[in-house]
């Protein structure tokens, strides 16, 4: 089993975060030059903005990681532990399965799942009272969605 | 005992040949929707293709074509790639069908877009926009003539606006740049609405928008049409703005721009893929459809021009018009790298 | 006096037009659906109204427009309600009333907080529909002196009102900015016709929508965070006090400043097209801050936080209507999916509109007033209603958000991968919350990013690469002041209180 009895203090956070912005700045400086960065008679290229803001964020997170680190006895106390992974994981995995069945179930099967389990995992109701539940739901999404607005929401293989 | 088996078997297998070919070619002949079809437009709602396939939508419905549902569906996004890609991603499905312009074998000659246009199955063009050269009505030239000559003797300092880059009106830009011997600074915006209002606002010189387009500022003043890169001359001779019709503004010919034709057509396309039968059912729609009396409300309100091409020539029609973008943007250095 | 005679009789045609009894029970179907969409955190009122336009095909077009907008205000107000109760903006304009009005929520004034909102909102919606009554046609022309380098004074100004909005970390504001920036230039590049930083992604090619990030990081993050505790998403218990209510009315007209100056702001970003209510209630809140004597106030409950905002976004929601019948161009995201309609119901907006169908006309912006009071009367009395709703226990409504979260992200461009947008940027949400880096500034960015880039250039192109075009026209020479101005004051500000408070340490 997940040992659950750990915590991080904000100070890796903070750094892991920081660390983990300027990989975004970095990809946003490669990206932009591909394209022309260059300032010619009419102007900037389509690469030049997105190269500024790159560079920018490159090097604000660069001082955040250094602030950061400047700060670090400041820094720690907890601010994520075992029990918040938990929590988070009893949301977050159910709804990322959801979404992932959405491409080859169409929406409302994986919400009613989705209902389903949230229902039996927080409440105390049997399983013929979940299943109403899960089924309830979905079709009055359907009827008010599919039927009423016309709006066709992805259906998977359910049509 | 051998000859006579061979010949019987001959016979035989002929007999079961025919029998079979004869027995399938009357099902596909006859094919027509077995579920509810689907219209993609590829815009946002209220849109020129909007607008082209709810016209459409609603000469099949009024006039009973189509026996099953027919649910317009929205695409519009990236220009209406979105909606290509989908229908490129259902081939073989005959109940999906895309509206569009010449975009679907434009746009990929300048980017990367997902999909290949010969993997489309070109159903029909139906109608033309044409496209006019608009000035702002406070600028001192009143013909063509006049307008080139001070583009040529100001070069890059006559503005043109117009709806994106690389798109369209861009490209009629170059194209009039080439034949006129002129240099224009074009000013792309999102759409051909901002480049009318910029015109209106006189932030631009000129514009090359689509007649109705412009028509709300040509009737409030703001705007005055030059002429019109047709052929011939439009025909909706009622007045319309100014007191002045469609048909009174001239031809490029007429007014010396060696400009004969430069039209977008609206176009409808389909999944590649397809059998026989189910692209000869469209495009009996579609040719029925041209003579509704919806249809016709909407071309002539929409200042539309129009003429349905349909298999080969529709084919041929694509292939030329892209081998002349192909020119214009090798020139211009667009092409995809 | 003639011209307002004028035009009061044309209102009062108008009139008659919308109090029909279809065209009253389509208006009260519309701020009911409104509000319902506002509410639901993943549908906003731009996505709402587009869902609902393909059905009103078949109606009469002032009908149908008429219920469309009524949706649009009663989307406005059911944002207000989550943020409220609920630190979620329904709607993406809603967003600055969680600053304040959430906090003031938890101090135990949420009837407070939600009559405040309500009536300054109609204050705001009355003052943008006068101005499109007695208005239009000069304010339509004054749309029309807009080009590239005052459209790029205008964004320069917005993005002015925003600084200073991050926070105790301006390090941190600055990387929210600059990921909002850079989020903005994913897509499609209007000015070179390239498709810009897709790493290949196809999906990509259509941009960001900045409702997928408000939706995810906002909406989806505010219940991570919540959860991450295993706290209940209960929101705030309210009961609608009716005296509570009369008596917030009554002190309204205290914050006059505040109303004038949000109307203000909010008619102008109505009143342009390419900005809308969203960006008019965050710059209303950021000049309210800015101009307010008691600063530290703000975000912990200020009233002027949320009438600022509230009357903002309100006047922007029903001025954006000018420019989308009298040009043609739409005032806001909302007015850009009704000017769909309005083109698909055949009619032509532009200056001539208002000559050629003065029924549409009039009876429309007679509904606006009617539509507005309508609404404001509704969302007052089923406001409880809304929030007994949200109360179910996280285990029922938990879920159904979740999966209306991405209903929400799908309806935006019928895709599906920007549902697994909206999750992504949930996660990320839930970091930038957890780690105090500022949401808001981001949206803003991302917002206006790629349209202040898109002016920049249009200007370059314009004025052949010279910078000095931004100070031609004597209407971007007052905008790009006031840009100035508004960065620079407030530093004025500071250090003069800083030497008059030394000086007088010194006496």
């Amino acid at each position: 089993m997940l040992r659950l009895d750990f915590d991080v203090k904000r100070f890796g956070a903070e750094l892991a975060f920081a660390f983990f912005l300027l990989l975004i700045g970095g990809a946003a400086v490669a990206g932009a030059l591909q394209m022309n960065v260059g300032w010619k008679d009419d102007g900037p290229g389509a690469g030049f903005f997105p190269l500024l803001v790159g560079l920018v964020l490159c090097a604000a997170c660069v001082v955040q990681i250094v602030l950061t680190l400047k700060h670090r006895r400041t820094l720690q106390t907890p601010i994520f532990d075992g029990e918040a992974v938990r929590n988070l994981s009893g949301i977050v995995v159910p709804t990322a399965l959801c979404a992932a069945a959405i491409t080859v179930a169409g929406i409302y099967l994986p919400a009613a799942f989705l209902l389903a389990y949230f229902v039996h995992r927080r409440t105390k109701r049997s399983p013929i009272e979940i299943a109403a539940i899960a089924t309830a739901v979905p079709t009055a999404l359907y009827l008010l969605f599919d039927v009423a607005l016309e709006i066709k929401l992805p259906g998977g293989w359910l049509y | 005992m051998k000859f006579v088996n061979k010949v019987q078997f001959c016979s035989l297998a002929a007999m079961v040949a025919v029998g079979v070919c004869s027995a399938s070619t009357p099902g596909l002949a006859d094919w027509a929707p077995e579920k509810d079809v689907e219209f993609v437009a590829t815009s946002k709602p209220g849109g020129g293709t909007d607008r082209f396939t709810r016209a459409i939508h609603s000469a099949i419905k009024n006039n009973n074509l189509v026996k099953k549902d027919i649910r317009v569906v929205y695409q519009g996004a990236a220009n209406g790639t979105q909606g290509l890609v989908y229908i490129d991603q259902n081939a073989g499905n005959p109940h999906k069908l895309a509206f569009a312009t010449s975009q679907v074998w434009m746009l990929p000659l300048t980017s990367k877009l997902g999909y290949d246009r010969k993997d489309l199955t070109p159903l029909a063009a139906m109608a033309f926009d044409e496209f006019i050269i608009w000035v702002n009505a406070d600028r001192p030239y009143d013909t063509v003539a006049e307008f080139l000559e001070a583009a040529r003797k100001n070069p890059k300092g006559i503005k043109v606006g117009g709806g994106k880059s690389k798109d369209a009106d861009h490209v009629f830009t170059k194209l009039i740049e080439a034949r006129a011997g002129v240099q224009f600074t074009y000013v792309p915006y999102k759409g051909g609405a901002e480049a009318a209002v910029q015109l209106a606002g006189g932030h631009v010189d000129a514009n090359t928008n689509n007649p109705a387009e412009n028509l709300a500022q040509w009737q409030a003043g703001k705007v005055v049409p030059l002429c019109v890169a047709s052929p011939t001359r439009m025909v909706n001779t009622g007045v319309v703005a100014q007191g002045k019709s469609w048909a009174d503004i001239p031809t490029c010919i007429e007014s010396g721009l060696d400009i004969k034709s430069f039209r977008f057509p609206r176009t409808v396309f389909m999944p590649g893929g397809l059998k026989d039968g189910q692209l000869s059912f469209w495009q009996d729609v579609m040719q029925q459809v041209v003579e509704t009396e919806e249809w016709k409300a909407y071309v002539s309100k929409s200042g539309l021009t129009s003429a349905l091409k349909v298999g080969d020539e529709f084919d041929a029609f694509i292939e030329d018009s892209e081998g002349v973008g192909t020119q214009i943007f090798e020139r211009a250095g667009w092409l995809k790298k | 006096m003639d011209f307002i005679f004028d035009q009061l009789g044309l209102l009062s045609g108008g009139f008659s037009v919308a109090l029909s009894g279809q065209n009253m029970a389509f208006l009260l179907f519309g701020v009911a659906i409104g509000i319902l969409v506002g509410v639901l955190p993943g549908l906003g009122a731009a996505n709402g109204v587009a869902i609902l336009l393909p059905l009103t095909f078949g109606l009469e077009p002032v009908t149908a427009m008429i219920m469309l907008t009524a949706t649009y205000w009663g989307a406005l107000l059911g944002g207000s309600i989550t943020s409220i109760l609920f630190n979620i903006p329904g709607e993406p304009a809603a967003l600055p009333t969680t600053f304040d009005g959430h906090p003031m929520a938890l101090q135990g004034k949420a009837s407070e907080a939600m009559a405040l909102a309500f009536t300054s909102s109609a204050v705001g919606a009355m003052i943008g529909t006068l101005l499109l009554t007695f208005a239009a046609s000069s304010i339509a022309d004054f749309g029309l002196r807009f080009g590239a380098p005052e459209y790029f004074a205008i964004y320069t100004l917005a993005f002015a009102s925003f600084i200073g909005m991050g926070g105790p970390e301006p390090i941190k504001t600055l990387i929210a900015i600059m990921i909002g920036l850079g989020l903005s230039t994913i897509g499609l590049d209007t000015v070179s016709g390239d498709v810009r930083m897709t790493f290949g992604l196809l999906d990509l090619i259509k941009g960001i929508s900045f409702m997928l990030v408000v939706i995810g990081m906002i909406g989806i993050g505010e219940l991570l965070i919540t959860m991450e505790r295993n706290l209940e998403l209960r929101g705030v218990v309210a009961r609608m006090d009716p005296r509570v209510i009369f008596r917030t009315i009554i002190t309204l007209p205290r914050y006059w400043v505040a109303l004038i100056r949000s109307a203000a702001v909010g008619c102008w970003m109505g009143v342009l097209p390419g900005s809308g209510a969203t960006i008019a209630s965050m710059m209303s809140y950021g000049f309210a801050r800015r101009f307010s004597s008691n600063r530290e106030a703000f975000g912990k409950g200020a009233r002027e936080g949320v009438v600022s905002p509230e009357t903002a976004d309100h006047a922007a929601a029903t001025s954006a209507m000018l420019p989308t019948l009298t040009l043609g161009i739409p005032g806001s995201g909302t007015a850009a999916v009704l000017l769909g309609g309005l083109l698909m119901w055949g009619l032509q907006p532009g200056p001539m509109l208002f000559v050629s169908q003065p029924d549409f006309v009039w009876g429309l912006i007679a509904s606006m007033y009617l539509g507005n009071v309508t609404a404001v009367v509704v969302v007052l009395l089923s406001a409880p209603l809304f929030a007994a709703i949200l109360r179910i226990p996280f285990a029922y409504i938990g879920p159904v958000i979740l999966v209306v979260c991405m209903i929400g992200a799908f309806a935006i461009a019928m895709s599906l991968f920007d549902i697994y947008m909206t999750l992504l940027f949930g996660l990320f949400g839930y970091l930038f919350k957890k780690l105090d880096y500022p949401i808001a500034p981001l949206v803003l960015a991302l917002i206006l990013g790629d349209q202040a880039e898109e002016s920049f250039r249009q200007s370059m192109i314009l004025s052949n690469g010279g910078v000095g075009i931004f100070w031609d026209s004597t209407l971007s020479k007052i905008l790009m002041t006031c840009s100035v101005l508004a960065l620079v004051a407030p530093i004025i500000l500071k250090n003069s209180t800083r030497i008059t408070s030394r000086l007088r340490d010194q006496n």
